[in-house]
């Protein structure tokens, strides 16, 4: 064969007069290009000229041919134009990368102009019928490959639900109608098209020969339409058993993600109830027959979702959840609290915190009474944020909220200290998080009744964080009467609204006020309230960024986080990388970079790319907002590459930022284990040495202890997640965490981390919504997932180091030594001393017996003694076991066990299980601590015991 | 094989009436287009799915080289360039295939001097990387433009002018004629920028006129005044451009510049 050295030959030809001659040329360059585009780039205008030529009749040839030079020299608009010009001699089906990239671009372009057209309704934008014709043969191309997703990917981006329909139709409906839903959520930035989609897929899944309820309820909750969930439940309750099962898991689902005011609709939705029912539901389900009226055929299990969607008995089981499992290491909170001062305020909020995060949720308030001197020493707002702790600390029990708080909640005709009653009302709301229709009228009198500032500041957040989304106006019209401090608890009632008229009257205030501190509320409250709203929170955005006041234009950044929480949305994360870099307020700039990790939340691998550069800023608090984006967004993930980026600045010169960088490790590491991460170890270790350290700052140290508190939240069984476990935003935690980092001016709102701890179980119930005994199995092994070993009581060897430096080497002398040390702390425990812990073994077995799996204690104990052995590659798990987020994959069900999950999608959280041997009979596990939420008041008010002692001395 | 046949028929016709001494240019052409047309049914150029033939091979130069030589018989110099490049396939490409041809090397001096007539001068060294070493020097018709380029690029323009005297091939005279031209334009575009003004009669000696009347001719095709008076030509000043500082962009930009600085993360 002969190589041909030049297309010069060739080229000429095109010169010539004969038509004949140029076509010749024009295939021959046709087959040649890819090696010669170079010399044939100088004569591309006469191709080009040819092209252009009606007469010419190969102008598609010529067209091809001036393509693919355009596309060698990467002109790919050119390229693309031409390649439309070839119309069929463009071939989609060779697979050379040339055509690749032309497809490619062509796809682009046909999205930039359908998004266009989608945009600008008004104007009938024309799109180029070959370019669509590419893209439709594009699809074509698809189904014969069976690539389905991919053209469900191009239908979604060029807004084309005609094109989405056919092909789930076409393939495996249910795999991809699973896979739509995901992208729709994860990808579609724009609210309205996937609005469209969702009702799509609503259709869609209704037509599968088996209906997926469950994917419809997701898809109606993201349509925000209660009306039909509520049909939808109906039509399933009155079906049989398996469906009133999925019935119940959709409304649990709904409970978990919904808003109260959706779920309220929903309820409202349901046939109605019959007067009563819903009380007699909580107290005991025996009455119903008991009603008046012919109950409905199924009025039992209309109850019953009533029930589930009041959202009390998922906060029960949480709740015992957590009970059941807690796995707080006090020591380690001991430790911290003797090695600071306590007089010092800060030291002593941040022990407070710390100690309402390790119990989050468990109930177990053991450290505040071993250590009710140190509590005493709580003044003013420290002692408002130890009282509110309560509420982080039983969060939950919401039937014994009231008597819990008792003590510390104003009373008529008593005048007690106004900070533990604010703080009070405060961890009444805490308690009542999200869930506030017991609470709210409680809180609205003691708002009214009130005019000490303090009590309605802790009114006013309670009623927020209780009525949490309920768009009630009269809460807020209370709210907005007292307005001091309630901007914030405004914002959370009209959660995510977009109140017009509550904007308004907010943005007014703030104008006309010239208190910081009511501004800043006002502004968070703002950015609330256009939770979730994205693209209609723009002209807001817009006129907040552009304010002359600072705290609003930090209003204005939290209201993009807040908008276009977890949608990743470009032009959002654009605008406040622009601000991160220009705003000439520090504020506003730290503000800007923690908003990159409520946008990036759903997608943490990216996060640490987006940062990298920012937390190498010169401006300290850009290193700030580093620091918190990148633990809001990788939060639980344990994510390496996060970490790497922190650890840097976790020795940072500015005290703030190593605050910032050990509350964002802590965040990251949140239960993990030395296995899942190796930063574990090195953290935790470093939180001790920073709180040891005489010469650290107050800041740092601060950092370090909510660290400490963070990484071992709720008793080790809660991980920090912005998503629910089916991908949703999870509402909440979202505005809690936003809430959260505004303690930079507030140490309170530290509480409202607590928002986010999202409980990591799998909690199985059967028809009747017990809990029955059953196994599942983690393929994994067990000391993946395994719980971080407890603190070790220092051990022999460290007594004898002390020893020796203190004493003689004999063992008797030690034991004496002991002794003493051991009296002399009992007599006075001010004693400041690390080196006095050697006696310690009480702490760790008094939580021992604490409803232990087996299993857990196995691990517990023997890791040591079982070392030589070979681990297994998975592991028995029970009925209300922890199970880690990133345990969730390995989790499988026996194929002959008796019960199986209603939902087959995915596993975690609270799951309806089918009894495949129903009539057999259940082995049930009871309430562990019914006592509390039920009839024996006695047992309950011997346990937590709202204790005397640590009531705050009114002289104080 | 009916299209070789054909081609093989035209092609006589072709060189017949080409190398009569009255040779009917028009009617050569004529034959040439049709030939060209045949000759895409065969592997012109490019090999097509078959091997090529070394007869087909053979045609499609020789009807190539007679065209080439057509082209600067009627003056053509574009269809003389395209012939060149594709001729240019067959002597370098094909080389292996197909014997040496007589005509190769006049042909390419050819282009060499129509490159140099055309001052693409980069081209020309470009084309003389292509011939073997030991031609340059010896081969008479490739030594040719070479002697001529470094005339030129000693500026001795003279000795260009005479070379036209001992052309090797009266083709090469049609390019010698047209470089001239080149030479004189280049001379023309120098003493614009030499002199403000020249006397009619140096200018005729310097751009090789042999009248005044030939230079007041070519004056007012460059747009030159000439004062008939004082027998002068006047060359236009042209230094009309001054370089204004763009002041404002300048200020403008280094504002920007400051602004972003102060910006910097």
């Amino acid at each position: 064969m002969v190589a041909l050295t030049s297309a010069a030959g060739v080229i000429s030809l095109l010169d010539e007069t004969e038509d004949e001659l140029k076509v010749y040329a024009l295939k021959k360059l046709d087959g040649i290009v890819d090696q010669f585009w170079a010399e044939i780039s100088d004569a591309v205008s006469k191709i080009e000229i040819l092209y252009e030529d009606e007469q010419f009749r190969y102008r598609e040839l010529a067209a091809l041919v001036a393509s693919k030079v355009y596309y060698h020299l990467g002109e790919f608009d050119e390229s693309l134009t031409f390649a439309l010009g070839a119309g069929k001699l463009f071939d989609l089906n060779a697979k050379s990368e040339y055509v690749e990239t032309i497809i490619a671009k062509c796809i682009d372009k046909y999205i930039a102009q359908r998004v266009e057209q989608h945009d600008n309704t008004a104007e009938a934008l024309t799109i180029d019928r070959r370019l669509e014709d590419i893209v439709q043969r594009m699809f074509q191309r698809c189904y014969d490959d069976g690539e389905y997703k991919q053209a469900i990917g191009i239908a979604l981006e060029t807004n084309r639900l005609d094109v989405l329909e056919e092909t789930v139709l076409k393939g495996d409906a249910q795999a991809l109608l699973s896979y739509l839903l995901d992208a729709a959520m994860t990808i579609v930035q724009n609210l309205h098209f996937r609005n469209e989609v969702l009702r799509l897929l609503v259709k869609l899944y209704r037509n599968l020969p088996e209906p997926d309820y469950i994917s419809i309820s997701q898809c109606l909750l993201h349509l925000n339409d209660p009306a039909a969930c509520g049909d939808l439940l109906q039509t399933l309750a009155n079906n049989d058993e398996t469906h009133k099962l999925i019935a119940y898991q959709i409304a649990f689902d709904l409970e978990e993600n919904a808003t109260q005011d959706f779920l309220q609709k929903v309820v409202a939705a349901l046939p109605a109830a019959a007067e009563g029912t819903q009380d007699s539901m909580e107290t005991d389900e025996e009455k119903q027959p008991l009603l008046k009226e012919e109950p409905l055929p199924n009025a039992e299990c209309f109850n019953k979702i009533r029930h589930i969607l009041s959202g009390e008995l998922s906060i029960r089981l949480y709740l015992e959840f957590l009970v059941r499992n807690n796995h707080t290491d006090l020591l380690i909170l001991k430790n911290s609290k003797d090695a600071l001062e306590s007089r010092n305020s800060v030291y002593h909020s941040a022990i407070t915190f710390a100690n309402a995060f390790m119990s989050a949720g468990t109930t177990s308030d053991e450290f505040l009474r071993q250590n009710l001197e140190w509590l005493s020493r709580a003044t003013n707002w420290t002692k408002f944020s130890a009282t509110a702790a309560l509420g982080v600390i039983h969060k939950g029990q919401l039937a014994q909220g009231m008597a819990l708080l008792a003590p510390y909640l104003p009373k008529e005709g008593v005048s007690g200290s106004s900070y533990s009653e604010g703080g009070a009302l405060f961890a009444m709301g805490l308690i009542h998080t999200n869930h506030g229709t017991g609470v709210i009228e409680y809180l609205r009198n003691a708002l009214k009744n009130t005019q000490t500032e303090v009590v309605q500041h802790g009114a006013a957040l309670g009623l927020g964080v209780a009525g949490m989304a309920t768009a009630n106006d009269e809460i807020y019209e209370d709210l907005k009467n007292v307005l001091g401090g309630a901007g914030l608890a405004m914002g959370l009632v009209m959660l995510g609204t977009a109140s017009s008229r509550a904007i308004e009257e907010m943005l007014q205030y703030a104008h006309e006020t010239q208190h910081e501190k009511i501004i800043r509320g006002l502004a968070i409250g703002i950015s609330m309230i256009m939770y979730g709203r994205e693209e209609e929170a723009d002209a807001l955005i817009e006129q907040l960024g552009t304010d002359k006041d600072p705290i609003l234009r930090y209003g204005g950044i939290y209201t993009v986080a807040m908008a276009y929480s977890g949608t990743g949305n470009n032009k959002a994360i654009r605008r406040l990388l622009h601000v991160a870099v220009s705003d000439v307020n520090d504020d506003v700039r730290r503000a800007a970079v923690t908003a990159l990790g409520f946008l990036l939340f759903r997608t943490p691998k990216q996060v640490p790319r987006v940062v990298q550069l920012l937390s190498e800023s010169y401006n300290p608090h850009v290193r700030y907002g580093a620091t918190l984006a990148l633990g809001i967004s990788c939060a639980g993930t344990g994510l390496k590459e996060a970490l790497d980026l922190l650890e840097p600045m976790t020795k940072d010169t500015v005290d703030y930022v190593r605050q910032g960088a050990l509350i964002a490790s802590a965040m990251i590491l949140v239960q993990q284990n030395d296995v899942t991460s190796s930063k574990v170890t090195p953290t935790r270790k470093q939180f001790e040495s920073i709180i040891g350290d005489k010469h650290e700052d107050a800041m740092a140290k601060f950092g370090a202890v909510l660290g400490q508190g963070i990484i071992d939240a709720g008793g080790r069984n809660v991980t920090i997640s912005l998503q629910s476990l089916s991908g949703h935003a999870n509402m909440s935690a979202i505005v809690g965490m936003a809430v959260f980092t505004q303690f930079w001016y507030w140490y309170p709102l530290t509480h409202f981390l607590s928002l986010a701890f999202t409980p990591t179980a799998i909690i199985g119930l059967n028809k009747d919504l017990k809990i029955p005994k059953f196994d599942f199995i983690s393929n994994a092994k067990p000391s993946l997932f395994a719980y971080p070993p407890p603190t070790k009581p220092p051990t022999e060897e460290k007594v004898e180091k002390v020893a020796t430096a203190v004493l003689s080497t004999t063992a008797k002398a030690i034991a004496r030594a002991k002794k003493i040390d051991q009296q002399r702390r009992e007599s006075s425990k001010g004693l400041e001393a690390m080196d006095t812990d050697e006696k310690e073994p009480e702490t760790p077995t008094a939580k021992e017996p604490e409803g232990k799996d087996k299993e857990e204690k196995k691990e517990e104990g023997q890791p040591e003694k079982k070392k030589k052995k070979k681990e297994d590659n998975s592991e028995v798990l029970e009925n209300m076991a922890r199970v880690v987020p990133a345990q969730v994959k390995y989790i499988k069900f026996k194929e002959d066990s008796r019960y199986v999950p209603v939902k087959k999608a995915s596993v975690g959280g609270i799951m309806l299980m089918q009894d495949r041997r129903s009539g057999e009979q259940e082995e049930i596990i009871e309430l562990k601590d019914l006592s509390l939420s039920g009839a024996a008041t006695a047992e309950e008010e011997a346990e937590p015991g709202p204790p005397e002692p640590f009531e705050y001395p009114a002289d104080d | 094989m009916f299209e070789m046949h054909t081609a093989f028929a035209v092609y006589e016709q072709l060189k017949k009436e080409f190398s009569s001494p009255k040779a009917d240019l028009q009617k050569c052409g004529q034959y040439l287009a049709n030939l060209k047309i045949y000759l895409t049914e065969l592997s012109f150029l490019l090999p097509g799915d078959r091997a090529p033939d070394a007869q087909e091979l053979l045609l499609a130069r020789e009807v190539l080289e007679i065209g080439a030589q057509w082209s600067i018989r009627v003056g053509d110099i574009p269809s003389f360039e395209r012939y060149i490049s594709q001729l240019k396939t067959y002597y370098h490409d094909y080389s292996s295939n197909l014997p040496a041809s007589a005509r190769m090397y006049p042909l390419l001096g050819l282009n060499l001097l129509r490159l140099l007539a055309q001052n693409r001068i980069s081209e020309f060294h470009t084309e003389l990387e292509l011939i073997e070493t030991d031609q340059m020097g010896e081969n008479v018709y490739i030594r040719h433009p070479i002697q001529i380029e470094q005339c030129l690029m000693e500026g001795s323009y003279n000795k260009v002018w005479h070379s036209r005297a001992n052309v090797p091939a009266e083709e090469y005279a049609f390019f010698i004629d047209i470089l001239m031209g080149t030479i004189r334009d280049e001379i023309a575009s120098c003493s614009e920028k030499a002199y403000d003004s020249l006397p009619i009669a140096d200018a005729a000696t310097l751009l090789y006129f042999k009248s005044g009347d030939e230079v007041t001719a070519f004056a007012s095709e460059r747009g030159w005044k000439v004062n008939p008076q004082d027998k002068k030509i006047y060359f236009g000043v042209t230094d009309a451009d001054h370089l204004d500082i763009p002041a404002d962009k300048v200020i403008s930009q280094t504002l920007e510049y400051a602004r972003e600085l102060e910006r910097i993360v």
